[in-house]
């Protein structure tokens, strides 16, 4: 199934529509897109799981203060990017302690490996070692087919940058899958 | 369309489809909108579990909210003034604060695991209820010299040179509480501070060195842009407080750990602007009686990457002279000529921003050996001369585990502390410094130093 999140509006429509039943409303329409979202930027299914509840839960916490609750899922969707954002610099620094420790293997990659394959894990590894932006840019871009406008307005920078960021991931990502070979 | 774009999107879409439709868990609101701040889980669940472990979460997250509503019912009256500021504790024959504050690692090792029979019975599910109990630990020995039990989950602690706090959530908000060592230093005294209740996620906490002040960072939505950092700093002895907000152009921001200068007045704290290179990513000094909430007219002191390396945050000396840092990530950097490892301990000069290794990481594949020491002291005195640090060793005699070792950096001398050794894996706080500590499996028993 196409994901196209940006097309979907669900019932946050509604400026006065109690918080908790269109939060909880918008939540049963999109949270399985989300957590794919999240699931592709983190490789985590617990994780991406994690990332969308905190999303959600702040959703709630200021719907009355959203200057248009029509654009509940796009701001939703922004925390969710902020939250893997957050959360892949905790896994390098995690990372950074399990090299020391050598106590964490790479299960969750084995894992991903064998439900996705070897070719799609290589990718997706080579993805997560992007930069945020660049990472986030692709992921927005190929997996949600959003315009460089609407990845603008998703990642808070110039459609110039959309495009000049895009450009720099796909050279970066080639050469990571090069590296690893 | 290129080769490599087809390979990111059939990529990224093969991820996605490992979620099923439907499979989500189900949404868990608080009043307030706010999840507890559980700790983050250690280790990948199987994806059995999610459906089972999100089941049980619901019944744990209901069953904890009505147990821990009917335990700290009725409230605690706020006192109009807090407790005075404590009288500093001693420090040790090294110049170390004597005592510090642990909160115990053992929420793992509870017993209690998604669908464990112990899940959802009890006043407090095992898993957390550890995180109430507190250890005053003396940093001389090593041993505890007196607990102090939270009417709550304890989310952030801090210290200052003669109590310790800690931000305990209930009821969807986090609550202020000072410990204070009685007279004998063999048990504790816990008082709620007249600070108000925050229903928004807390990420650091620091006590100022008198007590008087406690300042703590949080998550907060902000406009379209998701979750922004916002400061406050709150009187421990009033409800006296002032916030500072994250403006708008600096939303991707993050902020580290903090802590506060002598003059108990500034506050550093580190700033991840969208990448480690941004021009805001630095050690940033925060007049907290200036006026304004602009949490970024604060004053950059060094920026996160320099000509030695790259860093993940800094922390500074007291008296505001001496930057310490832990070099990391794939930048590396050169001091004096040589290149620094990972993991190497940098100190800099806050005026001059001059580097210096204050310690270099044993690094030799051949035996097998290697280390890495945190992103944060545990201490710094207060000219930046004396660093307390926790480092990660790995060698081949131990069968390829890890074993932690704090040590003290003076004068370029690393003195290890084994004893301390075994609150590797837990959060602690000295006073003057918060301390975050996290690592996936603490050695078993204290180990002797490496030999250097």
């Amino acid at each position: 199934m196409e994901p196209k999140l940006m097309d979907a509006r669900g019932p946050a429509r509604s400026q006065r529509t109690d918080a908790r039943a269109a939060v909880t409303a918008l939540y049963q329409a999109h949270a399985v897109g989300l957590i794919r979202l999240a699931v592709v930027m983190l490789g985590d299914r617990p994780a991406a799981e994690d990332v969308v509840q905190d999303a959600f839960a702040g959703l709630y916490r200021r719907w009355n203060h959203l200057s248009g609750q029509d654009r509940a899922l796009g701001y939703v969707r922004a925390s969710v990017l902020n939250g893997c954002r957050s959360r892949v610099r905790a896994r390098v620094r995690d990372e950074r302690l399990a090299e020391a420790t050598a106590t964490l293997s790479p299960v969750a990659s084995a894992e991903q490996a064998a439900l996705i394959g070897e070719e799609h894990a290589a990718v997706l590894a080579a993805l997560r070692r992007l930069p945020d932006r660049q990472r986030e840019a692709l992921v927005l871009r190929y997996y949600l087919d959003l315009s460089e406008a609407e990845i603008a307005a998703s990642m808070g920078i110039g459609k110039g940058t959309v495009k000049s960021t895009t450009s720099r991931a796909l050279t970066a990502l080639g050469r990571l899958l090069e590296e690893s070979r | 369309m290129t080769t490599l774009e087809d390979r990111v999107r059939a990529a990224a879409r093969a991820a996605a489809d490992t979620v099923a439709d439907d499979s989500a868990p189900p949404l868990l609101l608080r009043p307030g909108g706010r999840r507890l701040g559980w700790p983050a889980r250690a280790h990948a669940r199987h994806p059995w579990i999610v459906p089972c472990a999100a089941a049980a979460a619901v019944l744990v997250l209901v069953a904890a909210s009505i147990v821990v509503a009917r335990a700290v019912a009725p409230r605690q009256t706020i006192p109009a003034t807090g407790p005075g500021l404590a009288t500093p504790l001693p420090l040790t024959a090294d110049g170390l604060p004597a005592y510090f504050l642990v909160i115990p690692s053992g929420y793992q090792q509870a017993g209690a695991e998604p669908g464990n029979q112990n899940e959802g019975v009890g006043p407090i599910p095992g898993r957390f209820s550890s995180h109430e109990t507190l250890r005053v630990v003396a940093t001389a020995t090593g041993k505890t010299a007196a607990t102090a039990t939270l009417p709550g989950y304890v989310t952030e602690i801090a210290a200052s040179r003669g109590a310790f706090f800690a931000a305990v959530v209930r009821g969807g908000a986090a609550t202020f509480f000072e410990i204070r060592l009685n007279d004998g230093r063999t048990a504790t005294t816990v008082t709620e501070l007249p600070i108000p209740p925050d229903t928004a996620p807390l990420e650091f906490m620091a006590a100022s060195p008198d007590g008087g002040k406690l300042a703590y960072s949080t998550l907060v939505m902000h406009g379209a842009e998701g979750d922004v950092q916002n400061l406050v700093v709150a009187s421990t002895t009033d409800d006296n407080a002032r916030e500072w907000v994250t403006p708008a152009r600096d939303s991707q921001g993050s902020m580290g750990p903090m802590n506060w200068l002598a003059d108990g007045r500034t506050l550093a704290f580190s700033w991840t602007g969208p990448s480690e290179t941004s021009p805001s990513s630095s050690l940033r000094l925060l007049d907290t009686t200036a006026s304004g909430d602009d949490l970024m007219a604060s004053r950059a002191v060094l920026p996160l990457v320099t000509t030695a390396g790259a860093v993940d945050g800094y922390s500074i000396s007291p008296n505001g002279k001496v930057v310490v840092g832990t070099a990391g990530g794939p930048r590396t950097g050169v001091v004096d000529g040589v290149r620094v490892p990972a993991g190497s301990v940098l100190a800099f000069s806050a005026a001059t921003r001059t580097p210096s290794i204050l310690y270099r990481p044993l690094v030799d594949p051949a035996k097998g050996q290697m280390a890495y020491c945190n992103d944060v002291p545990l201490w710094i005195s207060n000219s930046g001369r004396e660093v307390l640090i926790d480092c990660y060793h790995q060698r081949a005699a131990d069968g390829a585990k890890a074993v932690v070792s704090v040590v003290l950096l003076g004068g370029g001398h690393p003195t290890y502390l084994p004893w301390l050794a075994a609150t590797g894996g837990e959060t602690t706080a000295f006073p003057g410094i918060v301390a975050i500590m996290a690592m996936p499996s603490p050695p078993t028993e204290p180990t002797p130093a490496p030999s250097h």
